[in-house]
């Protein structure tokens, strides 16, 4: 396969040709004979016509750079070091205080299968009692409404990255 | 200690002058044209010799700045249309000043001050908005599968033409031509929204 451009394609009446030019200000100089590199660098037309596409190869090169940034999806990676590093930290600074406080601690752990019943009734009780209230209907009402509304704005801001990414 | 190690070590080896000054300076005939095109003037006019040589002593000094994997040609190039703008507001301004020119002398002149762009941005500035890159990816959706797949592998891949010559299965100047006319195409697909 032929690495250089043909005579033909090179000249145009007796100046190089815009397809050797556009060759030259994308700096491809081994597919245009020396011939003709020799006449851009003597003939100020040429040379205009090479800056001209030179700037142009540069514009789209330049805009083709920032749309292929902006197709490029953002990825942020779990902090999986850091969080590694911080959980042996978090697990070496407590074991002087864990020691400390395990005899305080066992009659908790052992009174938590009493005392988890007691509480769940207890909490079933108060919000049977504020759900029958005015203040719980109230409540109840504004909760819903507040769940449609983050659920309104979660779908428009999908829908405007969708767009955005297309 | 591994923190001590660390702050003994050497700084990351910088390109060195010599070598960064080899390859800029075979840009020369390139720079050369891009500064005498947007100054509006014969290549060997001084004024392209200024910018020309304002542009490669800016590089030099600021090679660092090269991103790694970024080509040197777009690099300068760039350089180079930043250098010959600021030239040419600056005789737009020294004109002004002055007293009006003979009228042969003035026609010139004013040409080459109405190549200064005005306060609008650059297509690189506009492109950097989201709806020029949607529209720059429009454009590139219309053109032929081939030209764009060209145009891909040269602008975004880096790949020089005969290496998407060998990757398409065409002849090079196939390449060169699809190439040449998918870049005009999305020139003036920029162009419009600049003047848009």
């Amino acid at each position: 396969m032929n690495s250089r451009l043909g005579r033909q394609e090179s000249w145009d009446e007796g100046h190089a040709s815009e397809l050797a030019l556009s060759c030259l200000a994308d700096g491809q100089l081994d597919v245009v004979d020396a011939d003709v590199r020799a006449h851009v660098d003597g003939c100020a037309d040429c040379t205009l016509r090479m800056g001209e596409l030179a700037l142009e190869s540069h514009a789209v090169g330049a805009a083709m750079a920032v749309m292929r940034a902006q197709a490029a999806p953002v990825r942020h990676r779990f902090p999986f070091a850091m969080t590694a590093v911080a959980a042996v930290l978090a697990v070496v600074c407590a074991i002087p205080g864990l020691i400390e406080g395990l005899p305080r601690l066992l009659p908790w752990i052992f009174a938590a299968p009493r005392l988890l019943p007691l509480l769940t009734a207890s909490l079933v009780a108060v919000a049977h009692d504020f759900g029958a209230s005015p203040l719980g209907r109230a409540t109840s009402v504004a909760s819903a409404a507040m769940l449609c509304l983050i659920g309104f704005a979660l779908a428009r801001a999908s829908r405007a990255d969708a767009a955005r990414k297309a | 200690m591994m923190l001590g190690a660390l702050l003994m070590m050497p700084p990351a080896a910088k390109p060195s002058v010599d070598a960064f000054s080899r390859e800029a300076a075979e840009l020369r005939p390139l720079l050369r044209a891009v500064a005498a095109s947007v100054l509006g003037v014969a290549p060997s006019h001084p004024d392209v010799d200024d910018a020309v040589g304002e542009t490669m002593r800016r590089a030099i000094e600021g090679r660092e700045r090269l991103r790694k994997g970024e080509p040197l040609r777009g690099w300068m190039v760039g350089i180079a249309r930043h250098v010959a703008l600021d030239a040419a507001r600056t005789r737009t301004r020294a004109l002004k000043r002055q007293a009006p020119p003979p009228a042969s002398e003035s026609s010139r002149d004013v040409n080459a001050a109405d190549r200064v762009p005005d306060s609008k941005p650059s297509p690189f500035d506009r492109a950097a908005r989201a709806e020029d890159a949607a529209e720059l990816t429009r454009a590139l959706d219309a053109l032929p599968e081939k030209q764009r797949e060209a145009l891909l592998c040269f602008f975004v891949e880096g790949m020089s033409y005969v290496e998407i010559a060998g990757r398409l299965n065409v002849p090079m100047g196939t390449v060169a031509t699809w190439i040449l006319r998918g870049r005009r195409a999305l020139a003036v697909t920029l162009e419009h929204r600049r003047n848009a």
